[in-house]
């Protein structure tokens, strides 16, 4: 089966475990691994993002928490950004303008996640949530028909953020995993040990950037394949025509990040050889 | 993904689904109790001094938690009943008692029990649970009263300092990253401890409780309001028109920030009229009573809300609440 409807596929299954309160079961244990706002009327898992903040309002130290981001971020990394949030999907869809990521940008992830820590810590609040757009799709909107939210200025703050939100999507391809998003940032911190990972045939790369102008997150995978904004959604292994680049589940026990300077240095020796 | 990848894959998820499940099952039940010392010396008529430490590791509050001795022949407990009131979810409790022993008790080892009586409410359904504790007793002419054991607890901050240590150990070893085994061992111990001790202490009904409960102002779908809520002079005068008995109950959670708004304004219009009668409740501990009145919508129980008992209205939320409020007591404009 191709990679990209296996991944339409697991994609799909992302939105109905979000949506899996249409069968009448009522909110588990599990953490979702990635962004999906518990407060959804449909939801049967809990925030990742809106957990940790009530738990730093709580000063509960998170074991659970702590257990369940290491052991999804272990398995994919940032791979379920690409293979199954709901969130990153409508990113997915809206990707029409794949430009160049800006890398010291990128970095703004991580600042929007301290500072959701930090705001949960010195508001005692959860203050990413009021203006989290997930949470305004799938909660302020659904909750307006249901009678239970009204058109008041925290509705106008959630419905300015997400039209900001989808505008950029519009205008840069995963804009909110790109830039702004904090589980991405979470999970980014795996992506170097995450069993879903790319590997790179050095041998076989053509350095032909066909793998660049596919990636939705606008990063070079033939030079840096396991990058922090990496989402692992693979179109650059299927746009691979020198088959160079897989997509693979394993642990990353030898590390591949200077894979690509040691084989510069063998062909510049080999140029050098051949010159003589 | 090739074939035998996704196999791994798949494996992978199952393991890590038998492993959170097998610990999930388990997880101690309700209350623990610890008796020290473990095995209680006694002398015909002496008095040896006993200590039964309860724990709660629920998230539910254990009341009237009440210790007594099965009845035997010879040896009595003084007091003859130590109780505790309540314990918290994840709190614990210890009472002191005396075993006394009379004075023709022959010498010997007597397997005793203490009985224990404890009530746990889950909703709106409470259990009342009878539990007993086995205490062996050695009697003899020349036994000494062993002191209580002092028991060592772990400082709270043990735990967290030793997840930074293993934070630090991993960031340590990141620099041997060509060499990746010692950090996956360190992950993998990371999640399998987080998630084990985590549900041990009851971590995910915590969570699952954070998540189940829509509390209005925490995802902005309302300002939370910073003061007490004071009756307009119009709505004071409106509420003179309330002449028969209307109950209304506010549903609350403890961290909604919004909930205190909602019970003062109802608080002060059942103090201007007396037909108004209420009471708060506690979503938490009365989910049944909550679906029965519409407070739970596509299973998500929304707070603050305060219905009205004999037509079943029922107001979200503290958005423009004095006039709703009197539009459902029936004297709005």
């Amino acid at each position: 089966m191709r990679l990209s409807i296996m991944r339409r596929i697991s994609q799909f299954f992302g939105i109905v475990l979000g949506l899996f309160g249409a069968t009448g079961i009522g909110m588990t244990h599990i953490i979702f691994p990635g962004l999906h706002c518990y407060a959804c009327p449909l939801a049967v898992t809990i925030c990742p993002i809106g957990l940790m903040q009530n738990l730093v309002v709580y000063g509960t130290f998170p074991y659970f928490w702590i257990g369940a981001i290491v052991a999804y971020g272990l398995l994919a990394g940032r791979g379920f950004c690409g293979w199954f949030c709901p969130f990153g999907t409508l990113n997915d869809l809206l990707s029409f303008r794949r430009v160049r990521i800006s890398r010291p940008i990128s970095y703004s992830k991580f600042v929007v996640l301290a500072g959701t820590v930090v705001a949960a810590w010195a508001f005692a609040d959860t203050m990413f949530c009021k203006i989290c757009p997930a949470a305004s799709l799938e909660a302020s909107i659904p909750y307006l028909f249901l009678g239970v939210a009204h058109v008041n200025r925290p509705f106008v703050v959630h419905m300015i953020t997400l039209g900001l939100t989808l505008l950029g999507m519009l205008l840069i391809a995963r804009f909110w995993c790109r830039y702004l998003c904090p589980m991405g940032a979470l999970l980014s911190l795996f992506n170097r040990v995450s069993f879903l990972h790319l590997t790179l045939d050095t041998s076989r790369c053509g350095r032909c950037s066909d793998c660049a102008s596919s990636c939705p997150m606008g990063i070079n995978p033939h030079e840096d394949h396991d990058d922090h904004n990496c989402i692992k959604c693979g179109e650059c292994a299927s746009a691979c025509s020198f088959d160079a680049l897989k997509l693979t589940f394993a642990p990353q026990i030898t590390h591949e990040r200077n894979a690509r300077k040691v084989a510069d240095e063998r062909r510049a020796q080999q140029g050098s050889r051949d010159g003589s | 993904m090739s074939y035998r990848a996704s196999v791994r894959a798949i494996l992978l998820l199952l393991a890590t689904c038998l492993i959170t499940g097998a610990v999930a099952w388990a997880q101690s039940p309700i209350l623990k109790f610890t008796v020290s010392p473990d095995d209680v010396s006694l002398s015909p008529g002496g008095t040896a001094a006993i200590e039964v430490r309860v724990d709660n590791g629920s998230v539910y509050q254990a009341d009237d938690i009440a210790v007594s001795l099965s009845p035997t022949g010879g040896i009595t407990l003084d007091p003859s009943e130590v109780s505790v009131v309540e314990i918290a979810p994840f709190a614990a409790s210890t009472v002191a008692a005396n075993l006394v022993a009379s004075s023709s008790l022959a010498e010997g080892r007597y397997g005793l029990s203490l009985d224990v009586i404890y009530t746990y409410c889950i909703d709106i359904s409470c259990f009342q649970i009878v539990e007993q504790i086995p205490l062996t007793v050695a009697v003899s002419k020349t036994a000494v009263a062993a002191p209580v054991a002092v028991r060592v607890h772990l400082p709270p901050w043990l735990l967290p300092g030793a997840g930074a240590v293993l934070i630090a150990l991993g960031l340590g070893l990141w620099r041997f990253r060509d060499q990746r085994l010692p950090l996956y061992v360190i992950l993998t111990v990371l999640v399998v401890v987080g998630l084990a001790y985590g549900v041990s202490r009851g971590q995910h009904e915590q969570a699952q409780e954070i998540a189940a409960v829509l509390c209005t102002s925490c995802v902005g779908i309302e300002s939370a309001e910073p003061g007490a809520p004071s009756l307009t002079p119009a709505g004071l005068a409106a509420l003179g028109g309330v002449t028969s008995d209307v109950d209304l109950i506010v549903f609350f959670a403890p961290w909604c920030h919004t909930c205190p708004y909602a019970e003062a304004m109802v608080e002060q219009m059942a103090a201007a009229n007396e037909h108004i009668h209420y009471q708060f409740i506690d979503v938490s501990t009365q989910r049944d009573l909550a679906m029965k009145h519409g407070v739970i919508r596509s299973n998500r129980t929304i707070v603050p809300a305060i219905v009205r008992t004999d037509t079943g209205e029922v107001i979200f939320g503290i958005e423009d609440l004095e006039s709703r409020l009197l539009h459902m007591l029936g004297v709005g404009t």
